[in-house]
């Protein structure tokens, strides 16, 4: 796992609940906590920082996933703006995933395992993506993308039919998104 | 989760902790850092090597297309060398030929030489194209005078073909421009020889339309129509393409390279044109390219239209197409202009205008027509209106001018043009026949039909005295022969030292210079030669086998006054040897070189078997000829002798002319060398009037000629 995605979730759960939780995590997952945005890290590391977060709060670690790709969008935003100027609404912007953002990070990234996802447009405001990953980090790409609805002003509504948690092949998320106003 | 700071030794250890942490940061930070700064050097250091390795790529590549330039160029030149003396050598043997076999297979070769020297000018022009060395001429041009040279070019062989010609200019069209015209002149002339080619019956129209116009530039579209047989829509494309023809075996029935239109297409996009076609199988194609060319500032020197204005013109022909472009041709002059189909209708019309009190000024009669021709209906006119209000008749002939000229001049018809007719030759006829006057630019109109050949320059080039400068004795012998057979008295020199002494020592009028010669090329002997005094001016004219524009600018910016290429064109060479000696005369006594018009005298009184040539060998139409020229002339030398000491010299060279014509007629070539000595000195700039010396001489010939022909009626009468 590339060490940006560990910096989000530091900066995440420091803006959430402050430094002594982040500490608390680092010492109960046993993780070393010495992250660098070009380095890369074990997954083990994520999956114990969250399965302690889950311990801590009592909740899934899915979702606790999901609560921090929400959370990290903003960031990316910041970080990244021009993926994002591009764009007024969410599909277009997630269309973007395979043919440019992805691609962009691995040049920036190298060695960086960014997912392909599979798109079909099965309505007007629905996108059916399809995630297939040996991470099954489907939580966290629920996450990140209702993030990115409320960086378009958008609220996204998200079913999964399939999961690779219970037993599917694949992962398929229905995603509808209408307006946060309405 | 424990809460933050209770206790302040577990907060320092909490930060003493994150402190370590952020320690382990910042040095794993600086690793990566420090790697990825080696790896980046790595790889400048990698796109350094690969930049110098494409810079000499580059330049080795730069070179290689130098060298290939320069060997095409020198490949061109030493295939044009030899070229020279096969087309050279085959015209002057063939010139000389008597027996008409040998004269076919002279003339087969030189036709051949031609086509090769045609496709080894396409390779290289389309090569030059491709590298993008082409420089365009930004010169004054007139419209007219383009297509002229296009008319002059293809005229015999669409005559040969029977095919009617047609150009027409758009009146909006600005005649005074800039561009280049050899290169217009090329896109032209190729789609012109293409419809020739491909046209068996019918006729070609060459259009001159204004496409769009701005503060300093028009561009003008070009189009070129045929009635021949047409390409089919899905080959168009391709032929615009270079190497392609619309089938392979086109080459062997028609000929070409099959890069003529790819040159096309690129001059024109050059001249910041286009081109295209649209065709119909069967039917004809039209050609057009579009060109930009720039607004000249000069403004014309001659207005016609104050001799034509008010005038009335009845232009006849069968051929509606013919009627149409004659017609538009004069659309932009303030005439009148009327049209009848046939000779019986135009003298119908004729009759009709002269009892309404509004008689045509200029009948334009097309000569070939069915039942009344021209010739008939002008007779016919003749016959039924006064004098006082009959037209001037001008005759348009699609076939032989020589033979149109001689029936004409039996019906009393002066003026005869050739189609194609140009613009500038109709209206140049036309001011003739209204005023009576010549074009006030003082050369008479240039017949644009006549392919030119030494006939046309024997005038003008007798007795000029030129060096010819060659260090190849074959061709000192070709150019000699040239200039010899249209009456020059040539020398030779053999290199550029030699060629220097001789002028020295002076008396030449022009010399033709070699440029590759050792020792002394021709740039250096011309600038030692312009060095020389009172050889400043002295025209030099380069003969070079090369090409290449760029070294054709550097010769004349040498002092070289004109270049012509090799192999060189008879009528290139006399015409330009004649624009660079103009009226040159001199002085008999003190000229040892000059000929003392030796030939005048030699020539035969009554050439009888010469004039039934001209007469189709009607011996009863001689004797009619002759009765009619003893008629006009009987009274008529002692009035051109007495303009002559009235210093009319203009109005006597008319004389003259007129005389050399209607005695050539008749095979009186001894009086027709003599009116036509006289017309030249009348007409040469600073003319004097002839010596007196001169004047008996003529007095004489023409009291023999008529004699001689008095005698010839005399005894057909009896």
């Amino acid at each position: 796992m590339k060490g940006i995605i560990f910096i989000l979730l530091e900066k995440v759960v420091i803006e959430a609940h402050g430094e002594g939780v982040w500490d608390a995590l680092l010492e109960k997952s046993g993780a070393s906590g010495t992250y660098t945005s070009l380095g890369s890290y074990p997954d083990e590391e994520l999956l114990g920082l969250v399965a302690a977060a889950s311990e801590a709060t009592g909740r899934p670690q899915g979702e606790i996933l999901t609560w921090f790709g929400r959370k990290a969008m903003p960031l990316l935003r910041e970080r990244y703006p021009d993926f994002f100027t591009r764009h007024q609404q969410t599909i277009p912007f997630i269309l973007t995933l395979n043919e440019i953002i992805h691609p962009e990070v691995r040049k920036l990234y190298p060695g960086a395992e960014a997912p392909d996802f599979g798109f079909r447009r099965s309505g007007p405001n629905e996108l059916e993506l399809e995630y297939r990953s040996k991470k099954k980090m489907c939580a966290l790409a629920e996450g990140l993308i209702h993030g990115a609805a409320d960086v378009f002003g958008e609220k996204a509504v998200i079913e999964q039919p399939r999961c690779m948690h219970r037993g599917d092949e694949s992962c398929l998320m229905v995603c509808r998104f209408e307006s946060a106003a309405s | 989760m424990t809460s933050e700071g209770e206790d302040p030794r577990v907060r320092i250890q909490q930060l003493e902790q994150r402190l370590a942490r952020q320690r382990r940061v910042l040095e794993e930070a600086e690793n990566i850092a420090e790697r990825a700064t080696r790896d980046l050097y790595e790889r400048i250091q990698e796109l350094e090597r690969i930049r110098v390795q494409l810079s000499e790529a580059k330049e080795q590549a730069e070179r290689a297309s130098q060298a290939k330039s320069a060997f095409l160029a020198n490949m061109s030149h030493e295939i044009r060398t030899p070229l020279t003396a096969i087309i050279g050598l085959a015209y002057l043997t063939m010139r000389r030929a008597e027996d008409p076999r040998i004269r076919k297979n002279l003339s087969d070769i030189h036709e051949s030489g031609n086509h090769l020297l045609g496709l080894v000018s396409d390779i290289l022009d389309l090569s030059k194209l491709e590298a993008d060395k082409i420089m365009l001429d930004d010169v004054d041009l007139a419209i007219d005078g383009v297509l002229e040279r296009v008319s002059t070019m293809t005229a015999a062989r669409a005559q040969s073909q029977g095919l009617e010609m047609a150009f027409s200019v758009a009146p909006e069209v600005p005649r005074q421009l800039r561009g280049d015209t050899v290169r217009l002149s090329q896109v032209l002339l190729n789609y012109v020889s293409n419809a020739i080619k491909f046209t068996e019956r019918g006729e070609i129209t060459v259009r001159v339309d204004l496409e769009s116009q701005d503060a300093d530039s028009v561009l003008l579209r070009f189009s070129v129509t045929d009635t021949g047989i047409g390409v089919a829509p899905e080959h168009l494309g391709r032929l615009f393409r270079p190497f392609e023809q619309i089938d392979n075996s086109d080459t062997r029935v028609h000929g070409g390279s099959g890069l003529g239109l790819a040159i096309c297409r690129r001059l024109a996009e050059r001249m910041g044109g286009a081109v295209g076609a649209t065709s119909e199988v069967g039917r004809g194609s039209t050609f057009w390219f579009t060109a930009r060319l720039h607004l000249s500032l000069r403004t014309a020197e001659f207005s016609p239209r104050q001799e034509l204005e008010g005038r009335r013109v009845l232009v006849v022909d069968d051929n509606p197409t013919a009627r149409t472009v004659i017609s538009g041709l004069l659309s932009p002059f303030p005439v009148t202009v009327e049209t009848a189909a046939s000779g019986a209708e135009a003298v119908a019309h004729v009759v009709a205008a002269h009892q309404a009190g509004q008689p045509f000024h200029v009948l334009l009669l097309d000569w070939r027509m069915p039942e009344l021709d021209g010739i008939a209906t002008a007779r016919r006119v003749r016959e039924l209106v006064p004098h006082s209000s009959c037209p001037a008749v001008l005759l348009i002939t699609a076939h032989g001018r020589e033979e149109a000229i001689g029936a004409a001049a039996e019906a009393g018809i002066e003026v005869v043009i050739s189609k194609p007719v140009t613009e500038s030759s109709l209206v140049d006829s036309l001011v003739r026949a209204v005023s009576g006057r010549e074009h006030p630019a003082g050369q008479p109109a240039r017949d644009p039909a006549r392919s030119a050949g030494v006939d046309d320059f024997t005038d003008a080039l007798r007795g000029r005295r030129v060096l010819v400068v060659d260090d190849v004795p074959m061709n000192l012998e070709i150019l000699r022969g040239l200039l010899e057979v249209a009456g020059c008295s040539v020398e030779t020199a053999d290199s550029g030292m030699e060629a220097v002494e001789r002028v020295r020592r002076g008396g030449f009028d022009v010399v033709l210079m070699d440029i590759q010669m050792p020792v002394m090329d021709g740039v250096s002997a011309t600038q030692e030669i312009k060095r020389t005094p009172g050889c400043e001016r002295l025209p030099v004219i380069a003969i070079t086998a090369n090409v290449l524009e760029q070294d054709h600018q550097r010769y004349r910016a040498s002092g070289i006054d004109d270049v012509l290429c090799k192999p060189v064109e008879p009528s290139m060479l006399y015409a330009t040897v004649a624009r660079h000696t103009p009226g040159v005369r001199r002085d008999p006594g003190t000229d040892p070189v000059a000929p003392a018009e030796p030939a005048v005298t030699l020539a035969p009184l009554f050439d009888v078997e010469n004039a039934l040539g001209f007469l189709g060998g009607n011996r009863e139409l001689l004797v009619r000829t002759a009765r009619m020229f003893i008629a006009s002339n009987e009274h008529d030398v002692e009035p051109t002798l007495a303009l002559l000491t009235a210093a009319d010299l203009k109005t006597a060279a008319r004389r003259f002319h007129r005389l050399k014509g209607s005695s050539a007629m008749l095979g009186c070539r001894r009086l027709t060398e003599l009116s036509a000595l006289l017309e030249r000195e009348l007409k040469a700039p600073e003319a004097k009037a002839p010596s007196a010396e001169r004047l008996r001489e003529f007095s004489a010939v023409m009291g023999q000629t008529m004699a001689v022909l008095r005698k010839h009626v005399e005894a057909a009468g009896t």
